[in-house]
């Protein structure tokens, strides 16, 4: 056909129905590339559903519950709740809990942080530390805590020989009820080389043309490190310490390989009670309320931090 | 990759089948046993019309165990050859195991029960009353050493039935005993000679330090056999929390009983310190030869594969104001109160308690058994080694089954006697009223409650 001949409303019909076809295909096309995206993505999706979603809401019906698995559940309210804040073992839990993030989680990010500075050099010998230090943090496990186990012990362990070298009669260690903590702290520091490796990470994003212009003024090492590296770096550190409390607050392998929650409490983990509450004791109901004053307490303090990030943490990108 | 069978397309499959594995996964599981069809499953005569009713019975995981076990299970079905016992493994905490079973819906019909939870397991109603069974039959209880029976009476209910019992003797290290020329300790539990301090000079004498050799270990959990022999417990009333169950281990006589422990180690040092103890037992330590004495139930059949030297059993020596005593432990078995073969469940009781059964398990050095008269035959007494049988069965009659009731209460206490055990605390006296005050804690916890 003649498309002179054609009159003008035709065409414009004409174009609206290829347009229709046009949007209709393209909704077809991004439907199926929608739905091909959610099937790659199915496997994940129902198991985040299956095993995290559905256990996450179905805990906060049996924190108002009594029950230990084996015989009916039975409504209680709150009570488990009150139940927990009588509780002396709880208070000590918490005690403990917080105890471990405040003395393990500086000292461990410190640690990473003058490693990093350490390793942040492009030659073999560095290349060389930086495998070093960051391979105990790729062993992990059980396995890791008995060993600690071994080191620790006030006979034989290879602590207390090496300070005896010295002269030095090294304290009980896991069997001492004021010493076992810190000997947890101790043990921590073993996976301090991933956090070394964040950190390096973020001292090599810092350009250099902020410490070659200090040097111009006059900047010395210190006064560097200050100015320039601390501050470049506060978003890299706020992320490590962000993810250093969560993980401090769930401690729990640790302790129950290691100790028991003891000797007297004194390493008796937060997660540690939980997991006996549950597991030991099979008081469901119960565990359930102190794993959801757990996501609380986190919640509240990760939002803090967010909070007050807003005056330290710098970001390049002016977020 | 071809058109036809693009990298899309090849990622769509991909994703399909792990979904589908993952939903597969997700699918509950058919009832199984934790051990290999070959072990577990006994080949019965098969029935008159073929059908076989598959009884489960739980058994722990240690070799001679389950051997014994299976055995007893095939003999079984010798008698019933209707039914198939199949044996359901169960490792590490046996309480735990068995509660996860019930609570994943696959309960096992017969279940084994140690005395330090089988009342918790009472209470939460997991148990059936046997009562009616044993009126039906006219079962005879009178053979059984009546302890062992008594400790399944739980609220007037008969909730499982005894199958073994173990008592306590020291066992000794013959060759450590030639070498530093110390005559064998006595055989008779009525020796009165045999008592704490003739046990710390013979110790005393049998410890080498430049051998890492030590005279005596005891394992914390042993302590209350020291404790019984001053007629202390535990507990006020053992099996059901009552108002008035309360913690009464702070007293002089039980601290003299732990001082005694602590002492072991501190003062005489003829056993292993705590930290020492801490990463080697002194199970570990008598099995490889460095502990001369290590009191130890009749479950012997660990201590049969030694090559290296020979060994024998002692009493327990008693303080010299007090007297013999040992804790009876027990094993009984009971049946899951929503089995739905209960009726061959208590046919598979009563038949481990006939003589056959009892004295197999005996034979295998596992433990003593709760019919008395195999423990008085000479399969029993001359089933060696070791060579003195005699003393496990010279203490059934001042056995006594130990404090237990519906909630493990020295999880609370353990904490802190954990400063004594580790010698960082030293005020005995001060050690035991933390520990009484946290049972006493926990006593009102589970009174609070389930009221």
């Amino acid at each position: 056909m003649d498309q002179s001949s054609i009159s003008t409303a035709d065409l414009a019909s004409k174009d609206a129905a290829d347009n229709q076809l046009l949007i209709a295909s393209r909704k077809k096309r991004k439907f199926k590339e929608n739905l091909e995206g959610y099937l790659y993505a199915a496997p994940w999706l129902i198991g985040f559903f299956v095993f995290t979603l559905t256990p996450f809401f179905s805990s906060i019906w049996y924190s108002l519950n009594r029950w230990d698995m084996v015989t009916d559940i039975k409504f209680i309210g709150f009570q488990n709740y009150t139940d927990m804040f009588k509780n002396d073992v709880f208070w000590k839990s918490n005690s403990v809990t917080i105890r471990y993030v405040l003395m393990a989680l500086p000292a461990g990010l410190v640690l990473a942080m003058l490693l990093a500075l350490l390793v942040n050099k492009q030659n073999k010998i560095m290349m060389f530390f930086r495998s070093i230090f960051f391979l105990p943090s790729v062993a992990s496990g059980v396995a890791v805590y008995v060993l600690w186990r071994w080191i620790f012990n006030p006979e034989f362990g290879l602590i207390n020989y090496l300070l005896s070298i010295f002269g030095i009669k090294g304290p009980n260690w896991l069997l001492s009820s004021d010493w076992a903590l810190p000997a947890m702290v101790i043990m921590s520091f073993w996976g301090v080389g991933g956090t070394m490796l964040i950190y390096l990470a973020g001292l090599q994003s810092v350009p250099q043309h902020l410490y070659e212009a200090a040097e111009i003024d006059g900047a010395n090492l210190m006064q560097r490190f200050w100015s320039i590296t601390l501050p470049m770096m506060s978003s890299t550190i706020f992320f490590t310490m962000v993810i250093g409390i969560i993980g401090g607050l769930q401690s729990f392998t640790s302790s129950f390989v290691m100790t028991g929650g003891g000797p007297d409490y004194a390493t008796y983990f937060y997660g540690l009670n939980l997991y006996l509450e549950a597991f030991h004791n099979f008081r469901m109901g119960y565990a359930s309320a102190l794993a959801w004053v757990l996501f609380v307490v986190v919640l509240i303090i990760t939002l803090v931090q967010f909070k007050l990030a807003g005056r330290w943490v710098y970001y390049e990108a002016g977020e | 990759m071809s058109k036809y069978f693009s990298r899309r397309n090849f990622l769509k499959l991909a994703a399909v089948s792990a979904a589908g594995t993952v939903l597969a996964s997700c699918a509950p599981a058919p009832a199984a046993t934790q051990a290999p069809a070959s072990e577990a499953t006994v080949a019965s005569k098969p029935a008159a019309n073929g059908q076989k009713t598959v009884l489960r019975v739980v058994s722990g995981n240690d070799v001679t165990e389950i051997e014994i076990r299976t055995q007893v299970a095939k003999m079984f079905g010798i008698v019933r050859p209707d039914v198939d016992v199949q044996m359901d493994i169960v490792s590490g905490d046996r309480a735990q195991s068995q509660l996860t079973m019930i609570a994943g819906g696959n309960p096992p019909d017969v279940l084994y029960l140690n005395d330090n939870f089988q009342y918790a397991f009472a209470s939460k109603g997991l148990l059936t009353d046997v009562n009616p069974y044993i009126a039906k039959d006219k079962f005879d209880l009178s053979p059984y050493l009546k302890e062992a029976v008594d400790a399944n009476i739980y609220k007037t209910q008969m909730t499982a039935m005894p199958f073994e019992v173990a008592t306590i003797g020291v066992v000794y290290n013959k060759k450590l005993f030639d070498d530093a020329k110390v005559p064998y300790p006595t055989s008779d539990v009525s020796d009165k000679t045999w008592n704490w301090d003739a046990l710390i000079d013979v110790a005393g004498k049998l410890t080498d330090p430049s051998k890492n050799q030590f005279g005596f270990a005891m394992d914390s959990w042993m302590i209350p056999n020291w404790v019984e022999s001053f007629d202390q417990r535990y507990l006020s009333n053992n099996k059901e929390i009552t108002t008035d169950t309360h913690a009464v281990i702070n007293n002089p006589k039980t601290a003299e009983a732990f001082q005694f422990w602590v002492d072991l180690a501190e003062k005489y040092k003829v056993s292993p310190s705590a930290a020492l103890s801490q990463e080697i037992a002194g199970f570990d330590r008598f099995m490889s030869g460095k502990v001369a004495m290590y009191p130890y139930g009749r479950w012997l059949n660990t201590f049969r594969q030694i090559r290296d030297f020979e060994w024998d059993v002692t009493p327990l020596p008693a303080p010299k104001d007090g007297h013999p005593a040992s804790v009876l432990y027990i094993l009984n078995y009971g049946i899951y109160s929503k089995s739905q073969k209960k009726d061959i469940a208590w046919e598979f009781q009563k038949f481990i308690l006939t003589e056959p059964p009892q004295t197999v398990n005996v034979l295998a050095g596992m433990a003593v058994a709760a019919m008395s008269s195999v423990n008085q035959s000479n399969d029993f007494l001359n089933n060696a080694p070791p060579q003195h049988n005699k003393v496990y069965a010279d203490y059934m009659p001042v056995a006594k089954l130990w404090d237990s009731n519906e909630i493990d209460y020295m999880q609370y206490a353990n904490q802190t006697l954990g400063d004594l055990f580790s010698g960082k605390r030293t005020d005995v006296t001060g050690v035991l009223k933390d520990a009484s005050d946290g049972i006493d804690r926990a006593l009102t916890e589970y009174r609070t409650q389930n009221k």
